[in-house]
C-alpha cells in the first residue's frame, strides 16, 4: 500500500528522466521548427515592408490630403479625394479607355495566340525554331518596342504608312498614335503584337498534352478538322485560357509603361488610361492624396472586373 | 493527296505570314541602324540599306549616355536578381519542405497575391521610402524597390524546380551529418542548376526591362537605366532616328543572347504551369 503512494529514487530518476527527454525533444522540434522559419524570414520581411506596408500606407493615404509639394497641408479628409476625382470627367474617360484597352487587348492577344498556336501545333518543318521565334515580342524590353513601333507608325517616313500607302490601301499617311480616334487603337495593336506569343506558348503546351488516343479515336470516327478542334480541343484548352486570360486581364488594366511611352496617354486624353492618370496625378501635379484614391478605386474595379468574369463564365468549369 | 499538298501549303503560307508579323519590326529595326540618316528618313526605304553604316552605333557608343545607362542596368539587374535569388532559395526550400504548416502555406499564397498589387500604385509610397531613406537617385532605390517582384518571381519558379528533387536524396544527406544549409548548398542547388538559371535569367530580364521605378526613383543620368534613358533619348534627339536604333538594337543585345541561349527552359517554365489543367 505504501509502495504505491511514494516514489521509489530509481522510479523518480526514471520518470525525471523521461521528463527531460520529452522537453528536449520539444525543444529540439521547436528548434527546428525555428530554422525554418529564418528561412523565410528574409522574404517574409521583404513582403511586408516593401509590400505589405506600402499598400496599407496607400490605403490609408487616400483619405488624407497629401501633396508632396506642400506637406503642410495634410490632415484627415475621409471622402474627398474620392469625390475629387469620381467628379472629373477624365477619371471616366481613363476608365473607359482603360477597360477598352484591356479588353481590347487580351481579346486580340487570345484570338491571335491561339490561331498561332493551332498553327505551329501542325507537323511543320521547322516548328520548333518556329515556336521560339514567334517568343520574340513579348521579352523585348518595351521601352524598345514603343520606340520601334513609334517610329514604324510615324507618318512622315514610318513604314507602316509607307506600305499602306504605296499598296492602295490608305490615300495618305496617318498619324496612328497622334490622331485622336486611332490613338488607343495603335496602342492596343501594338500590345497585342507584344503579347500573344505567351498565349501561344501556353496553348501549344496545353494542345499537346491532348492524349493521341482522343484523336485517334475521333479520327476512326471519322470526324474532320473542325469537330476535332470542337469537341476535343477546347475542352484541354478551357482550363489554361482561363488562367491566361485572367492574368492578362489584370496585367494589362495595371499596365503603365506601353500607353505612357506610346502616346503619353494623348493626344488630349484619347488614349489616357488609369495607370497613366494615376501616375501623372501623383508625379506631375504632386497631389499623393488623391492619386492614392485612385490607385485605390483602380484595384477594387479591376476585382470586381474579374469577379463579373468569374461569373460570367460559371463556375463549373474546374 | 492533292488537298494534303493545298493544305500543307496554305499552312506555310500562314506560318510565313506569322513570322513576318512577328519578326519584321526587328528586322527594320536592325537594318535601319546601319542606315544613313537621309536613308532613314526617305520616304521610299528599303530593307537592305543602300548605305551601309556604321555611323549609328559609333555615335551612340561614343557621343551618348548609352555606356553609363548600359553598366548601370548590368549592375542594379545583377544585384537584384543575386539579392533575390539568395532569399528566393531559402524561402522556396523551406515552403516546400513545411508546407505541412500552416503558416509556410500562408507565406507561399501571400507571395502569389503580392503580385496583385499594381506597381503604379505601389510607386507612390515607394517613392516616400526612397526619399526618407535618401536613396533616390541611387541605385538601391531601383535594387530595393525591383526585390518587390525579384523575390516574388524567384520563390515562386524555384518552389517549382526545388519540388521535384526526391526527398531520399535529401534524407541521406541528412543522415550523414549534413545540416540544413549543407544540404541545400551540396545537394539541392547543384541538382536544381537548371531551374536556378531559369530563375536567375528570369529575374534579371524583368529588371533589365523595368522602367516604372527606374524612371521614377532616378534623375541624374549618372545612375540611369537603358529603359528610362532610351526613353527620355527619344525627347532629347527625335532626329536622330538612326541613333535611336542603334542603342535599341544594342539594348537588345543582352535579352536576344540570353534568350537563344536559354530559350528552351523560358518555354519549359511557361508550358509546366499550363499542363498542370
Amino acid at each position: 500500500m505504501g509502495e504505491s503512494r511514494t516514489l521509489s529514487p530509481m522510479k523518480l530518476s526514471s520518470l525525471i528522466r523521461m521528463k527531460i527527454r520529452s522537453v528536449s525533444l520539444e525543444m529540439r522540434i521547436r528548434h527546428r521548427y525555428l530554422g525554418w522559419v529564418l528561412f523565410i524570414l528574409p522574404a517574409g520581411a521583404v513582403l511586408t515592408i516593401l509590400l505589405l506596408w506600402p499598400l496599407v500606407d496607400v490605403v490609408w493615404t487616400s483619405f488624407q490630403a497629401r501633396n508632396m509639394l506642400n506637406l503642410d497641408r495634410r490632415g484627415f479628409v475621409g471622402l474627398a479625394n474620392f469625390g475629387s476625382f469620381f467628379s472629373d470627367s477624365l477619371w471616366w474617360l481613363a476608365l473607359k479607355n482603360g477597360l477598352i484597352w484591356t479588353v481590347g487587348s487580351v481579346a486580340g492577344e487570345f484570338f491571335v495566340g491561339l490561331g498561332s498556336a493551332l498553327l505551329l501545333n501542325q507537323n511543320l518543318r521547322g516548328r520548333v525554331i518556329f515556336r521560339s521565334l514567334v517568343l520574340i515580342p513579348w521579352i523585348v524590353p518595351i521601352v524598345v518596342a514603343s520606340i520601334l513601333w513609334r517610329w514604324m507608325l510615324n507618318p512622315d517616313f514610318g513604314i507602316v504608312n509607307v506600305l499602306l500607302v504605296k499598296s492602295g490601301i490608305l490615300e495618305s499617311p496617318v498619324y496612328w498614335l497622334g490622331e485622336v480616334n486611332t490613338a488607343l487603337y495603335s496602342c492596343i495593336f501594338v500590345n497585342i503584337w507584344r503579347s500573344f506569343p505567351f498565349y501561344t506558348i501556353v496553348f501549344l503546351a496545353a494542345l499537346r498534352s491532348i492524349p493521341p488516343e482522343e484523336t485517334e479515336a475521333a479520327l476512326i470516327d471519322g470526324a474532320n478538322s473542325f469537330q476535332r478542334f470542337i469537341y476535343i480541343m477546347i475542352p484541354h484548352l478551357r482550363y489554361v485560357s482561363l488562367v491566361v486570360i485572367v492574368l492578362h486581364v489584370m496585367w494589362t488594366f495595371y499596365h503603365f509603361d506601353f500607353v505612357w511611352l506610346l502616346t503619353g496617354g494623348g493626344p488630349l486624353n484619347a488614349s489616357e488610361i488609369l495607370p497613366t492618370l494615376i501616375y501623372r496625378t501623383a508625379f506631375r501635379y504632386y497631389d499623393f492624396g488623391v492619386a492614392s484614391a485612385m490607385s485605390v478605386m483602380m484595384t477594387v474595379i479591376l476585382g470586381m472586373l474579374i469577379f463579373t468574369y468569374f461569373k460570367l463564365i460559371g463556375g463549373g468549369s474546374r | 493527296m492533292r488537298t494534303n499538298i493545298i493544305k500543307t501549303t496554305i499552312m506555310y503560307v500562314l506560318v510565313a505570314i506569322l513570322l513576318i508579323y512577328v519578326l519584321f519590326p526587328f528586322i527594320w529595326m536592325v537594318s535601319s541602324s546601319f542606315k544613313i540618316e537621309s536613308e532613314i528618313r526617305s520616304v521610299s526605304p528599303t530593307l537592305i540599306p543602300r548605305t551601309f553604316t556604321l555611323e549609328n552605333f559609333r555615335h551612340v557608343l561614343h557621343e551618348s549616355y548609352f555606356l553609363v545607362y548600359f553598366r548601370n542596368s548590368v549592375v542594379v539587374s545583377s544585384i537584384t536578381t543575386f539579392l533575390s535569388m539568395v532569399v528566393a532559395i531559402l524561402a522556396a526550400y523551406a515552403v516546400i519542405r513545411m508546407s505541412h504548416v500552416a503558416l509556410f502555406r500562408s507565406f507561399a499564397g501571400g507571395i502569389l497575391i503580392s503580385q496583385l498589387v499594381p506597381p503604379v500604385l505601389l510607386v507612390m509610397p515607394l517613392y516616400v521610402i526612397m526619399m526618407k531613406l535618401r536613396l533616390l537617385n541611387t541605385y538601391w532605390a531601383m535594387i530595393v524597390s525591383y526585390m518587390t517582384f525579384g523575390v516574388p518571381v524567384c520563390t515562386w519558379l524555384l518552389r517549382g524546380y526545388f519540388e521535384n528533387i526526391p526527398r531520399e536524396i535529401e534524407e541521406a544527406a541528412t543522415v550523414d551529418g549534413c545540416g540544413r544549409l549543407k544540404v541545400i548548398m551540396k545537394i539541392v542547388l547543384p541538382v536544381s542548376a537548371p531551374g536556378l538559371l531559369a530563375a536567375s535569367l528570369c529575374c534579371f530580364v524583368l529588371s533589365w526591362i523595368e522602367f516604372l521605378y527606374a524612371f521614377t526613383f532616378v534623375e541624374k543620368t549618372v545612375v540611369r537605366t537603358l529603359p528610362p534613358g532610351l526613353a527620355l533619348y527619344q525627347g532629347i534627339w527625335t532626329i536622330n532616328w538612326g541613333g535611336l536604333m542603334a542603342a535599341s538594337v544594342l539594348t537588345v543585345v543582352p535579352v536576344a543572347i540570353s534568350f537563344v541561349f536559354f530559350q528552351r527552359y523560358l518555354i519549359e517554365g511557361l508550358t509546366v504551369g499550363s499542363v498542370k489543367g
